[in-house]
């Protein structure tokens, strides 16, 4: 695994891919860090949850050739044929594309010593904020993993990632669809002389679509509260796609005819 | 031969479309099941444990509801039902809103109180018949945004102005709202205290005289059990029946000579007053009617401002902000023997000779505070030498059966709102401003819950200068992602034909 990782974490620095999502991730969270402070105030835990909402931006940049460009090079057959654990390259470059990541976050920890240099607020908030930060990026790393793991083309992989986690972040306002939906189509048809039941019907299924939302779910991070079960669901969520792409990848292997 | 080759080849075949089938099987059910457990594992946490596994490591514990309101839902009966309803949809986006300090901590109170109080959100545009359900006497005046508590069929609403303190300088000079603490807290306890335990007391606030509001008094008399309305200064002006406490707090205009003669009946018949002015050069406003009133109490406000002229009691250069030390008798009332005050008129005793009424000073200047008068230019003329200045004063009668009280401060840095706004209500002179009230009317088990100050994200100004915003502007959002991609294109040039 670490040798996968290894080759994975350099190859980002070995194109003009890893250098690009770095630029990015500066540009975006050196304007959301000025905006504030000429505003004569910072809030980092603030910079660093609007930060989260251009995951669906750097994510699919970061993971899309990590498994596309091996099908498209036909290097991918080096997981079959060399004595190699599957699970283990998809880990490793799981953990590469973290380790980025993590590399992109020393932008907000240059950012938290300006802060306190100017007398500013670093609280549990910015502690939580990051937690959220690494947690929602290891959800997202793995979606974007899957997705890379199902086409041969880096470009269909970004689109197939960026549009679930377009669809994620706007889980909101899609179950705010989804509520007056279902309550309008029970409405017309089986609860004609209950309307009450075709709302809460409506409101069930829009509870239920926003359960599903990692960020709706993290906010209070931000303020010092920290909750277990979100940092779980997202963990564990990860863990489901990455043994999806590991499926995806065995499948492959007993699958050659 | 070959025919034997082709027959091996084809059983060959169809076991590994066999094996690939079992495999794809093992495959798909495999995944099923992962995600099956994950769903599972997570509806569990959520629902089980989510609430439990919460911490507030918030500086002050904006989203949790404190030890002294757990202690008193703790403390009521397990039959209770007390429902805090939101006159709107459940705000979902509540980021950098004044839903973000209310929703969470609404949440708290339900999750912590085993039952006894429930949140609902009811937007009245979606049922109609709800203000009629909950109001149907049109009492309340209930409406679309509002937040009311219920509880044995009473109600008390809160508004989201009442869950907050603002900022009353900026509001005065700018006409916004700027919130400075969060009282959403406060606000909901003592709606749930009151309306569980009922009022003990009623206050009247005297309106009408170009005063300031008074809701953060009032958020601190409900909190002691203390039912607040306004009495509206006019013509016809007579205290109620029901007045325990008549309040005069911050007017800028003197009372009417009805009004006096009404408050000195209601002084003669054994009514509590307190009564807080300050120094306004703009306003150099004469309280002779009041002051007429006031002598009944023996007690007089004069028309001049303290100037503190000792070091160690000043808190500006021209000495009009100062500390006033709390004269013995009432200095267990606070935390500390001094209050901040600023722009302060003396309080004196009267001249009447007698000896039936009690005075006693509870605030003090230094002995070496002047006296002056300021002009609407600013133009000082001194009034009275250096000596020991009274900014507070009780008085009483002695040996009648219902004597009456008095409290007098020529300062209203006890219980304007921009005060109590600025400094919480954990501060000093609002534990001395509790204090009397509750000597005034005693209440037993008062549950008091501090205010909790915003976060505060500002920086200092000196180093965050227009030129240190350029540079950084420069390098964080101009020159660092320029080399970065700088160096990826070189990266990608070199490597290229590799």
């Amino acid at each position: 695994m670490t040798a996968v990782f290894k080759r994975e974490f350099l190859s980002y620095f070995r194109s003009p891919v890893g250098y690009v999502a770095l630029a990015l991730f500066s540009f975006l969270s050196g304007f959301q860090f000025i905006n504030m402070i000429s505003k004569g105030y910072i809030s980092i835990s603030s910079e660093i949850v609007s930060l989260s909402s251009f995951f669906i931006i750097i994510v699919p940049i970061i993971t899309m050739g990590l498994l596309s460009e091996d099908k498209r090079r036909g290097t991918e057959i080096l997981f079959y044929t060399t004595p190699v654990n599957l699970f283990d390259v998809v880990f490793g470059k799981f953990l590469a594309a973290f380790a980025l990541f993590a590399i992109m976050f020393v932008n907000v920890i240059i950012h938290m010593i300006i802060t306190l240099c100017c007398k500013g607020k670093v609280d549990a908030g910015v502690v939580g904020a990051t937690l959220v930060f690494f947690f929602v990026a290891a959800l997202y790393i793995s979606i974007g993993l899957f997705a890379s793991s199902i086409t041969d083309s880096q470009i269909v992989s970004a689109i197939i990632s960026f549009v679930i986690l377009l669809v994620i972040s706007l889980l909101t306002t899609i179950s705010q669809f989804a509520q007056s939906g279902v309550a309008s189509f029970l409405g017309a048809t089986f609860c004609k002389f209950d309307p009450a039941k075709a709302q809460s019907a409506g409101e069930k299924v829009a509870a239920a679509l926003r359960w599903f939302n990692p960020l709706d779910k993290t906010q209070d991070f931000r303020y010092g509260i920290f909750s277990v079960f979100p940092l779980v669901f997202c963990l564990s969520f990860a863990l489901v796609f990455i043994y999806l792409t590991f499926r995806k990848l065995d499948k492959k292997r007993w699958s050659q005819k | 031969m070959s025919k034997d080759i082709r027959s091996n080849d084809k059983k060959g075949m169809d076991a590994k479309d066999s094996r690939f089938g079992i495999l794809k099987m093992y495959s798909l059910l495999s995944v099923i099941i992962i995600v099956a457990i994950v769903l599972v594992f997570n509806v569990f946490v959520d629902k089980i444990l989510g609430d439990k596994l919460v911490f507030d490591f918030s500086s002050t514990g904006q989203n949790s509801i404190s030890k002294i309101s757990q202690e008193y839902i703790d403390s009521l009966p397990d039959d209770t039902h007390i429902r805090i309803i939101g006159l709107m949809e459940r705000p979902v986006n509540i980021n950098d809103t004044a839903m973000e300090y209310v929703v969470p901590l609404l949440d708290d109170y339900q999750n912590k109180s085993n039952g006894k109080i429930t949140v609902e959100y009811l937007d009245p545009a979606k049922y109609p018949a709800i203000i009629n359900q909950l109001d149907p006497e049109g009492v309340y005046d209930l409406q679309s945004g509002m937040f009311l508590v219920t509880a044995n069929g009473k109600i008390q609403t809160i508004a989201q102005g009442d869950c907050f303190a603002f900022d009353q300088n900026y509001l005065q000079n700018y006409g916004a709202y700027v919130p400075v603490a969060n009282t959403v807290e406060s606000a909901f306890t003592n709606a749930i205290v009151n309306l569980s335990r009922g009022y003990s007391h009623k206050a009247y606030f005297v309106t009408g005289l170009q005063e300031p509001s008074h809701q953060q008094f009032s958020n601190v008399l409900s909190a002691l059990g203390i039912e607040s309305a306004d009495l509206v200064a006019s013509d016809d002006f007579t205290v109620p029946d029901d007045c325990e406490l008549l309040i005069i707090n911050g007017i800028n205009v003197d009372i009417s000579t009805q009004m006096s003669s009404a408050i000195q009946e209601y002084l003669n018949n054994g009514g509590k007053i307190f009564v807080a002015v300050n120094y306004n050069n703009q306003i150099p406003e004469s309280f002779d009617n009041l002051n007429e009133a006031l002598h009944v109490m023996n007690l007089n406000i004069e028309d001049y401002v303290i100037q503190e002229n000792d070091p160690a009691y000043m808190l500006d250069q021209y000495g009009f902000q100062s500390n006033m030390a709390i004269f013995s008798d009432f200095s267990d009332l606070t935390s500390t023997n001094v209050v901040r005050s600023h722009y302060t008129r003396p309080v004196r005793q009267f001249d009447l000779p007698y000896s039936y009424i009690i005075t006693t000073p509870v605030i003090m200047t230094s002995s070496s505070a002047t006296a002056v008068k300021i002009n609407e230019n600013l133009e000082m003329t001194q009034y009275d030498n250096a000596s020991l200045y009274t900014a507070g004063m009780y008085s009483t009668f002695d040996g009648t059966s219902n004597p009456p009280e008095a409290y007098v401060f020529g300062t209203t840095d006890l219980s304007s709102d921009e005060y109590i706004g600025s400094y919480g209500t954990n501060d000093a002179n609002v534990m001395l401003l509790r204090g009397i009230i509750k000597k005034l009317l005693p209440t037993e088990n008062a549950v008091v819950v501090p205010t909790k100050p915003l976060s505060n994200f500002s920086v200092d100004n000196q180093k965050v200068t227009a030129t240190s915003v350029n540079v950084m502007t420069a390098v964080l959002m101009v020159i660092v992602p320029i080399a970065l991609i700088a160096v990826g294109v070189i990266v990608f040039a070199k490597r290229k034909n590799l």
